[in-house]
């Protein structure tokens, strides 16, 4: 029952908490400090600063912007903050009449995105100027994605591009085609396989959890900020936790050792003494040895499955059995007939 | 213990939330189903403005409730099929691990349903395009008569191996007209153009790296810099002559000098530098999305604005 | 009023880019016309790979995730055929399945049959489906999959089926693969060949089997940090490691039958060339900034 989580994976919930408390402790503070008009700094994204040069520039120019939320499977957190930036990219066009092209790759995210353009519409008093087409469903292939994309940029020639969310090997494709049009790009992906090649070919890069950061710089929400605050603290702990651990590594990984903790059944060592300590000849200290390793890598208890057919002990979990399903009145007995 | 959501075989005692298939008692269940969906859309209509945030972000907590639970509820080890739950912590694990896949298949039956809207929105986008003849619609031609022809070809491609000569049709020698055009548009044009799209990688790094390696600045000279020795440990020949030229100097393994072996360079960059990079990124991702996560299950997320 | 003639340093700076492609066109297609043997030495990823797959027994299956599809058949296809030409000589049974896309079994299948047309060739058996392997098909949920895998792997694949000897669907735990299969431990190892992101969901949720993989060269960096770590016991990155492969298999008595030169060897020398080419456009474009600088000094 609980064992599950003594003997082996409570490192893994005991920091997911932690990071929950962090987060609703500096919102609640952050409510508290917008209620007395004080503001928390965030340090500057250059990013994020671009959108609107981005999205005036391409006012002057009479050109779209186009923007691609990722390529999600679903709707997951990635693509409602990218939907977030989008809202506020989508609210200063409204305000200049600047065409916007969203490319949806989930049909899911499809829908979202166009409640949520509509409503930003709404919000400016602008519904007149919502193009229903402007939200677009493209493919929910890869590669038949980044053509449909590419051609979009190509004929439509955007101005201003933003890639923000799940990108994967059609990066480039999307940036370069971007590039060859000479819109001023904004990106982000929170795949790090693909953060280079963004380097490489957009203006401005959001690496990493700058994107998550991105919604609390552009609209300064208390909730978003103080969520930011408890998310810098979690990255302390880290931090904090890295640190001890090269410390502590450092101080037990010297000299020699004569016990260890059994990690499985052996000549010496029965299957009651797995996860014990045990004496051993003496020998130079390893990784396995140490408070760290020990800490998140514990030893698990020996557990017999029923399947184990060629073992003969009994299975550790015996539970009580259902009831055999009542024999249908038409069945064919063995040997008889119907 | 509590059957709700965890769908039991047909044969097992429990009809009232399962069904064989063709059976009476199923096409009941779904039209209820229906009706009670219908009801309940209905009634969120009529519901008022200031209660529809309560009711929305209610079921957004019920929803992701869920999966919260079943992360942190400790799992069955060697559950059997005849099992019964030992304690009643043991049964609420037994529900989470009978209604996990039911509720999964929520999402994808939800996601089947938005596929068709997003068809839709393709269809008017391309159709009005083709209709009117505006600018680019050749291209939108192409598309609605692409995706016809192989919705079409790709049914009746299906159709001819649900017949008693389906698994024949396993021998290329056995294969109709249909079958051939089926392959010769997917193997022939769909995976061979999908090739394509991701063998046009290759040029766009080429001139995305001609445009971007520039000596502009310390940083950029320093990409540059890791750049080049990463791509010259990929090559051979090169690595082979860079390690002829140290052996030349000092063959021994242990050398000082084979320390910068091009491939010992490399390894340094990897693991000192660009490895922690990367786990810090990921650290922060990570916490990020679930932060994220956690806002938008309480409700806390005013999205939009 | 007339446009200042440009400078070497801006025309060096601003070469266009069609010429670009047509050069690296004209530059990759040497090495389909001349064969060129390049020299290698294998990571130490690749050779700890290749000795966890030469080591193997056969006596315990393995377990393959197959992830992969053409559009990264240039890297995962000789990967994959690598593994399986070791796999079938040392006649390691292994069960494939996917957890990635819903095409990977069926490519598989289709690049198990080109192998198995190798050894037909030079006289050996061929692999024979359901005795020898079974491949499991797709899972639409990676996460949900590699947890059953770890938790219970009996469970994980009960429902699934595979061809028997007389083509009928049979439950593929009645194959001689997986008769004696009831938990991941019972593997030697588990493989996992992919293009894609896949794999960081099975080093999250894979325990209590040894685990190595295939990947292509983007997802070689993310995953390098596996293999650092400990948690992978062999890693093959892209074409580079592909070929590391391929050498390591050519300097192997064993594998003196089997056919160890294939697609890393062909493509070994284009990379070459694309990676030369991407060093000289480099040095041009920073040649022709240093003129323009100067010039402008």
């Amino acid at each position: 029952m609980g064992a599950q989580y003594l003997d082996t994976g409570w490192v893994g919930p005991i920091f997911t908490l932690l990071l929950v408390a962090y987060v609703l402790f500096n919102i609640r503070r952050a409510e508290r400090a917008g209620k007395t008009g004080k503001e928390v700094y965030i340090r500057r994204i250059a990013g994020l600063n671009a959108i609107d040069e981005a999205v005036g520039r391409a006012t002057e120019m009479g050109r779209p912007v186009i923007m691609v939320p990722g390529l999600p499977d679903f709707v997951d957190a990635i693509v409602v903050q990218a939907m977030n930036i989008f809202s506020y990219v989508s609210r200063i066009a409204a305000r200049f009449s600047n065409p916007i092209l969203i490319c949806c790759y989930n049909a899911s995210v499809f829908t979202v995105a166009q409640e949520m353009i509509r409503d930003v519409y709404q919000q400016e008093g602008a519904i007149e100027r919502y193009d229903q087409d402007s939200v677009r469903f493209i493919s929910d292939r890869q590669f038949a994605f980044a053509a449909g994309v590419s051609g979009l940029i190509l004929r439509e020639q955007a101005a201003a591009t933003f890639f923000l969310g799940n990108f994967y090997a059609e990066s480039l494709i999307l940036a370069e085609t971007a590039n060859s049009v000479g819109a001023i790009q904004v990106a982000s992906s929170t795949q790090n396989t693909q953060t280079p090649f963004f380097i490489a070919a957009c203006d401005y890069v959001l690496i990493g959890d700058e994107f998550y950061a991105a919604s609390a710089y552009l609209t300064r929400q208390p909730v978003l900020v103080g969520s930011l605050v408890g998310q810098d603290w979690a990255k302390i702990t880290v931090i904090a936790t890295v640190l001890f651990g090269m410390i502590a590594n450092s101080v037990q990984l010297r000299g020699t050792t004569t016990t260890e903790k059994a990690a499985a059944v052996s000549d010496t060592v029965t299957e009651d003494r797995v996860g014990t300590f045990v004496t051993i000849p003496e020998r130079p200290k390893t990784i396995n040895d140490t408070f760290m390793h020990e800490m998140l890598n514990p030893i698990p208890r020996i557990i017999k499955y029923h399947t184990d057919k060629t073992d003969t002990a009994p299975a550790t979990y015996e539970r009580p059995q259902k009831p055999a399903p009542p024999v249908p009145l038409d069945a064919v007995a063995p040997g008889g007939t119907q | 213990m509590m059957d709700l959501l965890a769908q039991a075989a047909p044969t097992d005692n429990s009809p009232f939330w399962s069904g064989a298939n063709g059976s009476n008692a199923l096409w009941i269940g779904i039209l209820v189903a229906f009706l009670l969906g219908v009801g309940l859309i209905f009634l969120l209509i009529q519901a008022p403005v200031r209660a529809r945030r309560t009711i929305v972000a209610f079921f957004t907590f019920i929803s992701g409730g869920f999966y919260v639970l079943y992360y942190f509820w400790p799992q069955t080890i060697d559950r059997q099929k005849m099992d019964l739950p030992r304690t009643p912590l043991e049964g609420v694990s037994f529900w989470l691990e009978d209604a996990m896949p039911v509720v999964s298949q929520l999402t994808n039956i939800l996601a089947g349903f938005l596929l068709g809207l997003g068809i839709y929105s393709l269809w008017r986008v391309h159709g009005r395009k083709v209709i009117k003849m505006q600018k680019d619609w050749i291209f939108s031609f192409v598309l609605l008569a692409s995706s016809i022809l192989m919705v079409v070809v790709g049914y009746m491609d299906w159709a001819t191996k649900q017949g008693p000569d389906g698994p024949k049709l396993s021998e290329h020698a056995n294969w109709h007209t249909i079958n051939y055009a089926r392959d010769f548009l997917f193997e022939g044009f769909l995976q061979q153009m999908d090739a394509a799209m991701f063998s046009i990688i290759a040029f766009f790094i080429l001139s995305a790296a001609y445009r971007a390696f520039r000596i502009r600045s310390v940083e950029a000279t320093v990409l540059l810099a890791t750049a080049l020795i990463v791509m010259l440990s990929l090559m051979g020949a090169v690595t082979n002559a860079w390690q002829g030229a140290i052996n030349h100097i000092n063959p021994s393994p242990d050398a000082f000098v084979q320390n910068f072996s091009l491939d010992t360079i490399r390894s340094w960059l990897t693991n000192s530098v660009q490895t922690p990079s990367i786990r810090g990124i990921d650290f922060g991702i990570g916490i990020g999305s679930l932060a994220m996560g956690l806002r938008l299950w309480l409700s806390l997320e005013r999205t939009g604005s | 009023m007339s446009q200042a003639p440009r400078s070497l340093g801006d025309k060096l700076q601003s070469l266009p880019k069609p010429a670009l492609y047509i050069v690296l066109i004209i530059l990759t297609s040497i090495p389909l016309f001349a064969k060129v043997s390049i020299p290698n030495r294998p990571a130490k990823a690749s050779i700890d790979f290749y000795n966890l797959v030469k080591n193997l027994s056969a006596d315990k299956p393995i377990l393959i995730q197959t992830d992969w599809t053409t559009s990264t058949r240039g890297e995962s296809a000789g990967e994959f055929k690598s593994l399986m030409r070791m796999l079938m000589h040392k006649h390691v049974k292994f069960c494939i399945y996917s957890a990635g896309d819903p095409q990977a079994p069926q490519v598989a299948r289709d690049y198990i049959d080109i192998v198995n047309q190798e050894r037909k060739d030079h006289g050996d058996t061929p692999y024979v489906g359901w005795s020898d392997y079974v491949v499991a098909g797709y899972f639409p949920s990676a996460e949900a999959i590699s947890n059953s895998i770890t938790n219970n792997f009996r469970t994980a694949f009960q429902d699934k089926k595979d061809k028997n000897l007389q083509g009928t669907p049979t439950p593929i735990f009645e194959s001689p693969v997986l008769s004696n299969v009831n938990k991941v431990s019972d593997f030697s190892a588990m493989l996992i060949v992919t293009g894609s992101n896949t794999s960081n969901v099975a080093i999250e949720r894979i325990k209590h089997v040894p685990l190595a993989m295939m990947v292509t060269g983007v997802m070689g960096p993310e995953t390098q940090v596996y293999y650092d770590s400990g948690q992978l016991k062999g890693l093959v990155t892209g074409l580079k490691g592909l070929y590391d492969m391929e050498t390591q298999m050519v300097k192997d008595p064993d594998f003196s039958k089997e056919k160890s030169l294939d697609q890393g060897a062909a493509y070994y020398p284009t990379l070459h060339i694309a990676l030369v080419l991407m060093i000289l456009a480099v040095i041009i474009g920073n040649v022709g900034m240093f003129i323009s600088k100067r010039r402008a000094a």
